[in-house]
C-alpha cells in the first residue's frame, strides 16, 4: 500500500509520533497493563475472594426474601438496589445496596461482605489512574484520544509499515529488532488498538459531548438527552410495597424466552416511583444486556430497546463488551489478553526505539525499565500485601512502583534491573499463590482460584528456571 | 478462510513478482469473506468483530516463519557475528549525568504546545461531529449516538494534524472558523 505524502510532511508526523508516545508513554502503559489484567477481572473478583458459595442457579422465590429483609433492616432505605444473579464465569449472586453490599448463600441467606479490595485497585487504575473519579476517566479519556492520534501518525509516519508486514529481523542491532516489533504488533493489531482507543476515550469524552448536546438540542437538560440515547424511566406513582422479583423473573421467561437475565435493579428503591430493571444477556449480541422494566407488582411495563430499539441505542450499549472483550466467552477473552499484552509490548518499544536512537544518557534510561517491569512486580506486591496484611492495595502498589523506579535509578543498568525485577515478579506469584493456599486452605485449589494460583506456580516457576538455571547450563 | 488469506498475502510478500499479484487481492477478498462463516456460526456483530481481530493473530505464524528463516540464513552465513552481544541502550555512553534530563527546556515547549493544542483540537473537533452528524438524515437517536462514537476518533485525528505543523498559525485559523461555524450552526 503506498501513501502519496510529502516526505517533510511524514518527518514532521513522525517527530509528533515520538513525543506524544514519549509523553504519554507511561500513562498509556499503565492504562494498557491494567486493562489487560482487568479483562480476566471476573475470575480474580473470584480468586479474592474464594471461600463463598458459589452456584449456578438460585430460586426465584429467594430473592423476595433477599429484598423484603433488606427493607426490614432499613425501612428508610433509599437509592438503587443491585441483585446480581449467577451467570457464565461468575458462578455466584450479591446484592448491593446503600446499605452495603453482600455475597448471597444459594438459601438467600447473607455471606460475606463482597470485597475484592485488589481487582477493584487494579480496575480503578484502568478507570481513572486512582485519580478522584470523573478528572480521572476524564485523563484516561483523553490518553484514548492521544492513542487514536499515536495510530493515524504511527501509520501516516511510515509508509512503507504495511509494505513491511511481515519483516522481522532476527540478530539485527537492538534498535531494529525493536522497531520490527514496534511496527509489526501494530499494523496486525490496528484494528484491536484503534476499538480499544475509541471505546476507551468514549468514556471519559461523553462528558464533554453530552454538555455539548444537552445545550444545543435539550435547553441543557441532560436527563433529557439520557432518556433520548439510553432510555428514560417509567413515570410511575405508587403506594410503596416490596417489589416481587420473582414475579418478574416468571413474567419475563414468558416475554423472552430466549433472554437469560444476570442482574435485577430495583430503581429508586422503597419510592412511589420505584420499578424493576431486569438486565438479561442475549446470546450472540454484542450489547451488555437488553433491560426489561417492571412495575413493583412484577408487572411488564416494557423493554429498553437495547436488542431491537433504534441502532444507536444498540450500539452505544455494546461499548462496554467490546472494549472488555466480554462476548465469546474464554477464547475472545484470551485473544483480548494477548492483543492487550502485545499493546504494552508496542507502547515499551516504542520507547526503548527512542532509547536506543540517542546518543547519550539520562534519568529516563535509567527510570523507564524500572517503570515497566517494576509494574508487574507493583501488580503482584499489592495482591500479597492486600491478602496478607489488609493493606491498602492502592498504596502498595504507587509504594512498589516507585521502590522499583527508585531501585532501577540506583543500579543504573537496565539489563540488571530488567533481571531484577523480572526475578522479583516470578518470586512473587510463586509466594502470592502459596500464601493464597495457605489462607483459604481447600478454597484456593478450587474453580477460579484453582485456575489462577496454578498458572501463577507455573508461570513464577518456570521464568525462575529460563532466568538462572537454564543460563547457567 | 482468514488463515488462508492470511497465507496468501504472505507468500505475495516473499515473492514480490508481478505475476501473482493477484494473491493480494484473493488474500484480502478472503480476509473479508470469511465474515461469512463467521456470521454463520454466531451474528452479524460478532463476525464483524472476529474478521478483524483474527487475522491479527495469525499473522504472527508467518512472521515468525519470517524469522525463523532469517535466522538460519544469518547462521549459515556468519553465525559467529549473530552470537555476539547486541549494544542497548544501557551501553551508550552517557554524555550528561543520570540525575538529568537532557532537553528538558525543549520537553517543556513540547508539553506545552500539546497542552495548548489538545484541548483547543478537542473543542472544535467535538462541536464540528455534533454539528456534521445533526446533518445526517438519520433519526436523533442515531445521530447523537454517532457523535458520542465518533468524537474521539475525529479529536485523535485533528490532534494529530495539528501536531504535525511546523506553523500552528494558518491551522489554528481553520479550526477557530470550523469551531464557530460549528458553535453557529449549534446555537442557531
Amino acid at each position: 500500500m503506498k501513501f502519496s505524502l510529502s516526505p517533510a510532511l511524514v518527518k514532521r508526523y513522525l517527530q509528533s509520533h515520538s513525543w506524544v508516545g514519549l509523553a504519554m508513554a507511561a500513562i498509556l502503559y499503565l492504562v494498557c497493563i491494567s486493562g489487560t489484567v482487568t479483562v480476566f477481572a471476573r475470575y480474580l473478583d473470584r480468586w479474592e475472594q474464594p471461600d463463598v458459595q458459589e452456584f449456578t442457579q438460585i430460586d426465584a422465590s429467594i430473592l423476595d426474601g433477599v429484598y423484603r429483609d433488606l427493607i426490614s433492616q432499613a425501612p428508610n432505605l433509599s437509592g438503587d438496589v443491585l441483585v446480581m444473579l449467577p451467570r457464565e464465569g461468575i458462578p455466584r449472586a450479591s446484592l448491593v445496596s446503600s446499605q452495603g453490599a453482600w455475597l448471597l448463600n444459594q438459601d438467600g441467606s447473607r455471606g460475606a461482605t463482597a470485597s475484592s479490595p485488589w481487582t477493584n485497585m487494579l480496575i480503578s487504575l484502568h478507570d481513572h489512574l486512582h485519580l478522584p473519579s470523573t478528572w480521572g476517566m476524564i485523563a484516561v479519556s483523553i490518553t484514548g484520544v492521544l492513542m487514536t492520534a499515536l495510530i493515524i501518525s504511527g501509520f501516516l509516519s511510515h509508509p512503507s509499515i504495511f509494505r513491511d508486514a511481515f519483516h522481522f529481523r532476527r540478530g539485527a542491532s537492538a534498535r531494529l529488532q525493536q522497531t520490527d516489533l514496534h511496527n509489526r504488533l501494530s499494523v496486525w493489531a490496528a484494528p484491536f488498538h484503534l476499538v480499544i482507543a475509541v471505546s476507551g476515550a468514549y468514556f471519559g469524552v461523553a462528558v464533554f459531548i453530552n454538555a455539548i448536546i444537552a445545550s444545543a438540542f435539550f435547553e441543557g437538560d441532560d436527563e433529557a438527552l439520557l432518556a433520548e440515547v439510553f432510555g428514560g424511566p417509567p413515570a410511575l406513582e405508587q403506594q410503596v410495597e416490596p417489589v416481587n422479583i420473582s414475579r418478574a423473573l416468571a413474567n419475563l421467561s414468558e416475554i423472552a424466552p430466549e433472554a437469560d437475565p444476570f442482574y435485577v435493579t430495583i430503581e429508586d428503591a422503597n419510592s412511589p416511583s420505584q420499578y424493576m430493571l431486569v438486565g438479561a444477556h442475549h446470546t450472540d449480541r454484542l450489547i451488555y444486556a437488553e433491560q426489561y422494566r417492571f412495575d413493583q407488582h412484577g408487572e411488564y411495563l416494557g423493554n429498553v430497546g437495547y436488542t431491537d430499539g433504534p441502532v444507536g441505542r444498540q450500539a452505544i450499549f455494546s461499548v462496554f463488551r467490546v472494549h472488555f472483550g466480554h462476548f465469546g466467552g474464554l477464547p475472545v477473552m484470551f485473544l483480548y489478553g494477548i492483543l492487550g499484552v502485545a499493546l504494552c509490548v508496542v507502547c515499551v518499544s516504542g520507547v526503548n526505539i527512542w532509547l536506543n536512537k540517542r546518543k547519550h544518557r539520562d534519568i529516563i534510561n535509567d527510570i523507564w525499565p524500572g517503570f515497566v517491569w517494576g509494574t508487574p512486580v507493583a501488580i503482584l506486591g499489592s495482591a500479597l500485601i492486600s491478602l496478607m496484611l489488609g493493606v491498602s492495595a492502592t498504596a502498595g502498589f504507587w509504594l512498589l512502583l516507585l521502590s522499583s523506579a527508585v531501585m532501577a535509578m540506583l543500579v543504573k543498568q537496565a539489563g540488571v534491573t530488567r533481571k531484577y525485577l523480572i526475578t522479583g515478579s516470578a518470586v512473587l506469584a510463586v509466594v502470592l499463590a502459596v500464601v493464597h493456599v495457605v489462607i483459604y486452605g481447600s478454597h484456593a485449589g478450587q474453580g477460579a482460584a484453582l485456575v489462577i494460583n496454578t498458572t501463577l506456580l507455573i508461570t513464577g516457576i518456570v521464568i525462575i528456571v529460563q532466568q538462572y538455571l537454564l543460563k547457567r547450563h | 478462510m482468514t488463515l488462508i488469506g492470511v497465507a496468501l498475502l504472505y507468500f505475495r510478500w516473499c515473492r514480490h513478482t508481478a505475476s501473482q499479484s493477484w494473491w493480494t487481492a484473493a488474500g484480502w477478498s478472503l480476509l473479508l469473506l470469511a465474515i461469512l462463516p463467521w456470521n454463520l456460526a454466531h451474528s452479524a456483530e460478532f463476525s464483524v468483530m472476529y474478521m478483524f481481530l483474527v487475522p491479527g493473530i495469525f499473522a504472527w505464524v508467518f512472521v515468525a516463519r519470517q524469522w525463523l528463516l532469517i535466522a538460519n540464513q544469518k547462521g549459515g552465513n556468519d553465525s559467529s557475528k549473530q552470537n555476539l552481544p547486541k549494544k542497548t541502550f544501557a551501553e551508550h555512553q552517557p554524555v550528561v549525568t543520570s540525575l538529568q534530563l537532557a532537553h528538558a527546556k525543549r520537553w517543556g515547549m513540547l508539553l506545552l504546545r500539546s497542552i495548548v493544542i489538545l484541548p483547543y483540537a478537542g473543542t472544535v473537533s467535538l462541536l464540528a461531529t455534533v454539528a456534521l452528524t445533526d446533518l445526517i438524515p438519520w433519526t436523533k437517536n442515531n445521530t447523537l449516538v454517532t457523535a458520542l462514537l465518533c468524537g474521539a476518533l475525529v479529536w485523535g485525528v485533528i490532534a494529530s494534524w495539528l501536531l504535525a505543523q511546523t506553523s500552528l498559525l494558518r491551522p489554528i485559523l481553520v479550526m477557530a472558523v470550523v469551531g464557530l461555524l460549528s458553535a453557529l450552526y449549534l446555537c442557531g
